[in-house]
């Protein structure tokens, strides 16, 4: 690679940059929108530990330090308390968004796509999480870990800056399978959001989820669809061609194919709801005419829902 | 020639392609759609679907339906149905003749159409064709022939309806002439009005071949008006008590009428000069009735201008009557008394009466014996003359005839000055609110019931100050049509025979009253017209010489210049004229004394035509139907149809682009734009038109002009000879810087004018107060137009200083008494006397006795009885020249000595220049000075 091209290609990565950073702040905005209106729950852990919230009082025990009494109880009575804190442990999510040239996809300029809709979808809540204290980890494209589990609002901006990227680029790896191992590691007792159209085939989500599975990780599917993508629109003599280099086929009569077509796709989804009841998952639906809201709530309500 | 009922093909092989229809079908049938690609997420669920059936992707069957009628269409052009294709004889020549006189020109294009119809279909079949025309041409027509129906064809579009009859008897000689060989078709479209040469015509037709009669019908009918009477008013004395008078026309129209004519209507409208509708009216003929009649009122003002009478909607020459000069008339003569003298606009009887008359009335002026020579409504006399002993019986006649003479009071009506007056008048007249007396100018009394003014509203500001009084009688209240506040009658009238003799009592002017100056004036004026009886058309003043023709009516009831072929009438003859080739109907004569010439006038009753052989075959019209070729229709058609396809083969391959589907954003943008620039374009012309005419106009005025408007300056007149204008130039320059210096008068640089100048008028001349002319032996005569701007000038308010010095060694030659009256006999200069001792030249600035110039004892004339314009003279003729005495050279110092001599002579030289000046300038207000010392002294007793 000559001097000029390397020239070039740094010139291309600072370009790219900007464009990054000028999609941050509407992604971020977007999602904290979302978050904002998402009421949060408690995340406490229903037991005595370290906490900032006020659990019990106890009598005083031998092993206890003496800075662990609280005087002003102990005043009141003759023998001496201990306050207690509630045990408030961060728990890690995982979060991974397909961003893969299908979900590149939409049906009409009114509309977004699916990747779009799936990032900002992850960023709420990442942003609802870390609100909740817990620590959020992404995973990348390929299944892999992005870095270290992180809390707070960097972790957030961080994340975004990441699927900005990876939604602008149109790089993508030889070969990569329709849907990523997830074979990296990942913290114990984690739980894991997975948003995709999940239009591979089935025995490839299946692998994916059951490796996750075997980790003990406790996951959410949600799949995110772009209405056309479930009706079937067109009419005519049409020449289909997969965006992943599945291939093409060609309809005579699109508007006649559309029953099959539908019936094979309901056959598809309830292939994936088998697979997350399997696995003890959760299986929500997301389409990109609608708004994101009610899947978030659902999506929250899942997620914080297991800890309760 | 295929033939299927009623259509034909006249290429019916090209309808053989319509056998590879099917094959058409199926190959479109073959053709598969095109595919469209789409990208889609989703297409792996679409790899294994069950493949739809292919059959099923080709055309929609409304398509292919579209397809094929295209070429049907196409197919079925291409071989040239017709529909309506006439069966007749194959071969033989066709004869077609074609009443085309007045009665033809109803449902000329139903004719026409027919004519055509036949020659079409002959020209189909390659027939040849004569069209021979009934009515006679100007010229004589040339010798029928056979010729291709084509030619013909060109022939009946030059054809129109003629505005005379037909002569079918000459029309019968011209067929009989003409050499047919074979079998021949013969179709006459007749106009349906008989004449005698129907027989003839028929039977010479027959010759030919079966003949064949097309007629408009029973229903259609030509319609002829005849010319409309008009009810002059001949019960006066029930209309002299009547206001608001009114007429009623006479309207008849008819028909060729048979037992199952319709009742028809049809409206008759009065139409003035302009094309303006002047009234209209229902005439309706009953079924079965040759002729209806209606009658159209109208006020006598609008009468008087109508200039035709026409059917609504049917405008043929029989249905259009013209109204000639003998048709408006309610002609008013204004009797000038003075004959001779200065006439001045606004000062003069003839000027108020003729503004008041002209709107309603056609107007004559002239002496009594030039007004009575041909009939006249109205005589008025204005200036209270006394009528001479002569004349008085001539008058008395006419008024006795029916005339209504009108006459105005004056200083010189004196009592009973002659018998023509409708009351006995006391001597000296009464004069109202003078500065001496005691009372105001009255106003008038509402009019009486009797009176013809009856209704008029009084306006207030019309006041009385002076007027002639009536002697009491016993019926001087029966004569009074107006009166004034106090009772004093102002218009007084009596009978005379079947006229009227009707008196203001004040003049016509603005000098007793103010009437003349009031719409009241025009009013009364007008309600007099109306009371006249008008003069009969019984053609009592033929005009001797012949009548040239002025516009002739066509056979579309148009009027038109007259051809080359149109001749002039005699006048006696004219009564007698009929509607003929070389005399068509319209309008003869010179103008003032035009003659019509109306069609109907000279026609016999319409019959219906009769003498027709049995064996004839009569149609009407609807059985002609002309042939139609569908061929264009069907290629049109199919045009239209292919692009339909287009449009929608575009549609169904979504080859539209996105921004063309819909947008009415865009269009409405479009629309906008548009709009204002159809605004900044319109917007941007006017002003600069506007602004081009503007500067048009302020060029129309020339310089000279202009600055004599702006500033006051003497001006003098070009003799010719340098010299002489040098001294004019020089004399007026120094006479200004005089007045400069001693008077108010601060006058620019003095004019020249050319009277040679072609573009001379009195406008041009009007900003100076004063010309100087100096006029020598060699003066050159000026031409015609500047002596009549003089003229002009002198009688609007200007001054003229003649300056011809007469004496032997004049500067320029002494001019001869017979040169002076060459000149001045050309202009219109009123009697001029010697100037005398007091006369306000003397002392219009400077006190002075006489007034000398470079000679001190030639006579200064003026005008005799100054009266005109404020008691200026508008002449000072006098030898004495005075430009040569006020001449300075470019020093200052005189350019001529004085005659006999002296500085002094010249000092009064230039007194006099002043007084002349401001002579000029104020008028005759020094006039007033002339009795102070009278007054002064009556006053100190």
């Amino acid at each position: 690679m000559n001097v000029s091209a390397k020239r070039e290609q740094s010139h291309n990565l600072r370009v790219r940059a900007d464009a990054i950073s000028a999609a941050l702040p509407s992604l971020l905005v977007s999602a904290r929108r979302i978050a904002a209106s998402v009421t949060l729950g408690s995340h406490g852990r229903r037991r005595a530990g370290v906490g900032d919230s006020f659990w019990q009082f106890r009598p005083y025990s031998k092993d206890d330090t003496p800075q662990a009494i609280d005087w002003r109880q102990s005043g009141k009575f003759d023998t001496v308390f201990v306050r207690e804190r509630e045990w408030v442990a961060a728990q890690t999510a995982v979060l991974w968004c397909d961003t893969s040239p299908s979900m590149r996809y939409r049906s009409s300029a009114n509309l977004v796509t699916k990747a779009e809709r799936a990032a900002i979808m992850m960023l709420a809540i990442a942003e609802l999480l870390v609100d909740g204290g817990e620590r959020v980890l992404r995973l990348d494209g390929q299944g892999r870990p992005q870095r270290a589990a992180t809390a707070g609002r960097i972790a957030v901006a961080q994340i975004a800056d990441a699927v900005a990227a990876e939604l602008i680029s149109t790089e993508r790896p030889e070969g990569a399978p329709a849907m990523p191992i997830f074979s990296a590691a990942l913290p114990r007792h984690a739980s894991i959001v997975l948003f995709s159209d999940f239009l591979a085939p089935l025995e490839d989500i299946a692998t994916s989820v059951r490796a996750l599975a075997r980790q003990g990780i406790v996951g959410h599917l949600i799949q995110v669809l772009d209405p056309a993508e479930e009706t079937l629109p067109f009419s005519g003599r049409v020449r289909f061609v997969g965006l992943e280099a599945e291939g093409a086929t060609v309809i005579d009569r699109a508007e006649e194919a559309r029953t099959g077509y539908v019936s094979k796709l309901i056959a598809h989804r309830d292939g994936l709801k088998a697979l997350a009841t399997t696995a003890g998952w959760s299986f929500g639906l997301h389409h990109t005419d609608h708004s994101p809201l009610p899947a978030m709530a659902a999506l929250h309500n899942a997620v914080t829902g297991f800890r309760r | 020639m295929l033939s299927l009922g009623f259509i034909s093909f006249a290429t019916p092989w090209a309808l053989a392609a319509a056998a590879a229809l099917p094959l058409v079908w199926l190959l479109l049938r073959l053709t598969p759609p095109s595919v469209r690609q789409i990208n889609f997420p989703a297409a792996r669920l679409l790899f294994d679907l069950a493949p739809t059936k292919r059959s099923a992707a080709h055309t929609p069957p409304w398509l292919m339906l579209l397809r094929v009628t295209v070429l049907m269409l196409a197919l079925l052009g291409l071989a040239d149905p017709i529909l309506n294709v006439r069966q007749s004889s194959e071969d033989g020549p066709l004869i077609v003749v074609m009443d085309n006189g007045w009665a033809a020109a109803t449902a000329w294009d139903d004719r026409v159409a027919a004519v055509r119809a036949l020659l079409e279909s002959a020209d189909r079949r390659n027939q040849p064709a004569v069209l021979v025309t009934t009515a006679p041409g100007p010229t004589d027509a040339p010798p029928l022939r056979m010729m291709p129906a084509r030619e013909v064809l060109a022939q009946v579009l030059q054809t129109s309806p003629l505005p005379w009859p037909t002569n079918r008897a000459a029309a019968a000689e011209r067929v009989g002439a003409l050499k047919v060989t074979g079998d021949a078709t013969v179709t006459w479209i007749s106009d349906g009005v008989d004449d005698s040469g129907v027989s003839d015509l028929a039977a010479a037709l027959q010759k030919f071949g079966k003949l064949t009669v097309i007629e408009a019908g029973a229903l259609i009918s030509p319609l002829l008006q005849h010319p409309p009477d008009r009810a002059f008013g001949n019960s006066g004395a029930a209309r002299g008590n009547v206001a608001g008078t009114s007429n009623g026309i006479g309207l008849k129209l008819s028909r060729v009428a048979t037992a199952v004519s319709p009742e028809i209507a049809q409206t008759v409208r009065a139409v003035d000069a302009d094309g303006q509708v002047l009234a209209r009216t229902l005439v309706s003929i009953a079924g079965g009735k040759a002729s209806g009649t209606a009658t159209m009122a109208m006020p006598s003002e609008l009468a008087n201008r109508i200039a035709r009478f026409d059917v609504e909607g049917l405008a043929t020459a029989a249905t259009t009557i013209l109204a000639d000069d003998q048709w408006q008339r309610r002609p008013v003569g204004i009797a000038s008394a003075t004959a001779e003298g200065i006439t001045v606009p606004l000062l003069e009887d003839a000027y108020y009466l003729g503004e008041a008359l002209a709107p309603f009335a056609e107007l004559r002026s002239g002496g009594l014996e030039e007004l009575l020579a041909r009939p006249l409504a109205v005589l008025v006399m204005a200036g209270g003359g006394k009528i001479l002993d002569a004349e008085l019986a001539r008058v008395s006649a006419w008024v006795d005839s029916g005339g209504l003479l009108v006459r105005f009071a004056g200083p010189r009506l004196d009592a009973n000055v002659d018998p023509l007056l409708p009351v006995k008048l006391r001597t000296g007249g009464r004069a109202l609110g003078g500065t001496m007396s005691w009372n105001v100018p009255v106003a008038l009394a509402p009019f009486p019931e009797t009176s013809p003014f009856k209704g008029m509203v009084v306006p207030e500001d019309v006041t009385v100050s002076s007027q002639v009084l009536a002697e009491p009688a016993a019926d001087l209240v029966g004569k009074t049509w107006a009166r004034l506040g106090d009772g004093t009658p102002l218009v007084t009238a009596e009978r005379r025979g079947k006229g009227w003799v009707v008196l203001f009592h004040v003049t016509a002017t603005p000098e007793w009253s103010k009437l003349p100056l009031s719409g009241l004036f025009v009013d009364m004026l007008r309600r007099l017209v109306d009371v006249s009886q008008g003069v009969p058309a019984d053609g009592s003043n033929e005009v001797a010489g012949a009548l040239e023709p002025r516009s002739v009516l066509d056979g579309r009831g148009r009027l038109g210049q007259p051809g080359p072929t149109v001749l002039p009438i005699a006048g006696p003859e004219f009564a007698d004229a009929k509607a003929a080739p070389t005399t068509p109907p319209g309008l003869y004569g010179p103008p003032g004394a035009t003659r019509a010439l109306n069609l109907a006038a000279h026609l016999a009753e319409l019959q219906p035509m009769a003498g027709l052989p049995a064996s004839v075959v009569r149609q009407t019209f609807a059985a002609i139907s002309r042939e139609r070729n569908f061929k264009p229709w069907l290629l049109s058609a199919a045009l239209m149809l292919l692009l339909a396809d287009l449009v929608v083969s575009f549609v169904l391959r979504r080859l539209i682009p996105q921004s063309l589907r819909f947008n009415p954003n865009a269009l409405s943008k479009a629309g906008t734009a548009a709009v204002v620039l159809l605004c900044l374009g319109t917007g941007h012309l006017i002003p600069r038109a506007f602004a081009a005419d503007a500067v048009a106009r302020q060029a129309e005025i020339d310089s000279a002009t202009r600055a004599a408007v702006l500033e006051t300056r003497l001006a003098y007149i070009a003799t010719g000879s340098v010299e002489i204008d040098r001294i004019a130039a020089s004399g007026l320059d120094a006479l200004t810087r005089i007045l400069f210096d001693r008077t108010a008068a601060e006058l620019a640089q003095p004019a020249r004018l050319d009277l040679k100048s072609p573009t001379l008028t009195a406008d041009m001349q009007l900003p100076y107060p004063i010309i100087y002319w100096r006029i020598t032996l060699t003066q050159v005569l000026p031409p015609d137009r500047a002596f009549s701007a003089i003229n002009d000038y002198l009688r609007r308010g200007g001054m003229v200083i003649f300056d011809a010095p007469g004496q032997a060694g004049a500067l320029g030659g002494g001019v001869t008494q017979e040169r002076l009256d060459d000149i001045l006999g050309r202009l219109d200069i009123p009697q001029v006397v010697e100037m005398g001792a007091d006369h306000v030249l003397n002392r219009s600035f400077y006190l002075m006795h006489g007034l000398p110039g470079r000679y001190a004892n030639a006579p200064v004339m003026v005008e005799r009885d100054a009266t005109a314009h404020d008691g200026v003279s508008s002449v000072v003729i006098s030898g004495n020249d005075w430009a040569a005495a006020w001449a300075k050279d470019a020093n200052g110092v005189p350019m001529y000595a004085v005659i006999p001599g002296g500085e002094q002579q010249r000092e009064m030289a230039y007194r006099a220049g002043v007084n002349l000046v401001m002579y000029a300038l104020t008028g005759n207000y020094k006039a007033d000075q002339v009795h102070v010392p009278s007054i002064l002294q009556r006053l100190s007793q």
